[in-house]
């Protein structure tokens, strides 16, 4: 079930320590200090000294993370 | 209700490299996520409470060690807001429900006067349900109202049971008025013997003249009047005629008597008390504030005292007479006058007092005696 209102792929950053996408996702891995999903398309990959993910909802992804390192989307031709 | 069992269970699995996939997994099963954390050799995290038998599916298809802890214990009452709201919910519901009357019913001998009841009740009252308890008009004044607009009632019963009025309209006896007969015609005869004093006629002729002595059966006024010469007219006597006459009464009273007499009125201060005292009368009561009034209550009074005097010889005519008298009128008709009263002889027993008394009375002693067709 999408999120209530929010039906286009959105992803909001706050402050550099919390990150909420929303669209659809394909949970990759994870550890303490990074992880991974394919987003829309895309591979998205967060390190940060600690990443906590709070919520991985149907379509929605919720992480804080401490002192962010390194957020990148790259543009996936074949998804796996 | 197992769907929307969103109590949370905390799930802890060992980490190898089935984890990844083993959520990924999840997450196609729709299953929500929460606090998803990596520990050094186990991965923990929240999912609700429906979802657990997706997690034991799974568990055996990648073999994995997962262990389920319930983060909430399976209560009836959750120790949660919402639990919290609707038991308050339970209890202020009722409560509010009772200020209100939710029925009111009239139960009448036919369904004709439970209908005129039901139109005075709409109109004149306006009883329109729900209806405040507060804004309930007394029941003296419903009844009031009731019997104001339908006459033929002899009293309305107001029956109130919790958020329910029951009025019952009771209809007055069926009196049949019973008038004079005008074709009956009467003399007036003496009931009693006596010494006449005065006439109050309204129609007939007198007979006897004041200061009269009659006999039992005499005739006092005729009803029919004599015109002319040999023309008789019935007309019918109407009225009273009083006499005098002596009456002897024999007396037995107990010497010891109890008296009730009021004390003077005096305002009291005090605790609101069920029981009614029955010697007391309450005059006069102050409004107090409602929550005052619940407890304490302010009124005038005044007590009764009774007191118990044993008769002797010199009460005769302080204390007997004046007994017997009122005694006597009461037993008599209206317009009764005692011009005299003598006593014949008094005896004092042990516990009684016992005599005779001779009354001179003046009374109505006319008795209508209906006049013959061959007068």
């Amino acid at each position: 079930m999408k999120k209530l209102f929010q039906t286009e792929p959105i992803i909001e950053m706050m402050n550099c320590s919390q990150i909420r996408m929303i669209g659809s996702y394909k949970f990759i891995e994870a550890s303490p200090e990074h992880c991974r999903f394919y987003y829309e398309g895309f591979l998205v990959t967060i390190e940060a000294a600690s990443v906590h993910i709070n919520v991985l909802r149907e379509e929605e992804i919720l992480v804080h993370v401490d002192e962010l390192k390194y957020f990148e989307m790259k543009r996936q031709v074949k998804e796996r | 209700m197992k769907l929307y069992d969103r109590r949370p269970v905390e799930i802890r699995v060992s980490r190898n490299e089935k984890v990844h996939e083993f959520i990924r997994r999840l997450q196609q099963n729709r299953v929500k996520i929460r606090e998803l954390e990596y520990l050094e050799d186990e991965v923990k995290f929240e999912i609700s409470k429906k979802d657990v038998s997706t997690v034991r599916k799974l568990r055996k298809k990648y073999r994995l060690k997962v262990s389920i802890r319930y983060l909430q214990e399976s209560r009836i009452f959750q120790n949660t807001g919402w639990t919290m709201f609707g038991l308050a919910l339970l209890v202020i519901i009722p409560i509010l429900c009772s200020q209100f009357i939710w029925k009111v019913e009239v139960e009448a001998e036919t369904p004709e006067l439970a209908v005129k009841v039901e139109k005075v009740l709409d109109e004149k009252i306006k009883l329109n349900r729900p209806l405040l308890k507060r804004n309930l008009v007394s029941d003296f004044e419903i009844r009031q109202i009731i019997m104001e607009q339908i006459r033929d009632l002899s009293w309305v019963h107001i029956i109130k049971k919790g958020s329910s009025i029951t009025i019952v309209p009771q209809l007055a006896p069926i009196t049949e008025v019973k008038e004079n007969k005008p074709d009956r015609l009467y003399h007036l005869v003496a009931a009693k013997s006596g010494v006449i004093t005065h006439f109050d006629i309204t129609s007939g002729e007198r007979r006897v003249m004041p200061n009269t002595t009659v006999y039992k059966g005499d005739v006092l006024v005729s009803g029919v009047i004599q015109v002319g010469e040999d023309e008789y007219l019935a007309v019918g006597a109407k009225g009273e005629v009083y006499a005098d006459y002596w009456l002897e009464t024999n007396f037995e009273i107990p010497r010891k008597v109890q008296y009730i007499s009021a004390t003077e009125r005096k305002w009291t201060i005090e605790w609101k008390n069920k029981e009614e005292k029955e010697k007391e009368q309450s005059l006069q009561k102050v409004n107090l504030p409602r929550w005052i009034s619940n407890y304490i209550e302010v009124k005038k009074t005044q007590s009764y005292t009774t007191t118990v005097r044993e008769l002797s010889e010199e009460q005769i005519d302080s204390f007997i007479l004046p007994l017997l008298h009122e005694k006597i009128l009461r037993s008599l008709p209206p317009k009764t006058i005692i011009k005299k009263e003598n006593i014949l002889h008094v005896t004092f027993d042990d516990d009684k007092v016992k005599g005779k008394v001779l009354f001179l009375v003046n009374e109505n002693i006319a008795k209508e005696y209906p006049i013959d067709q061959g007068d």
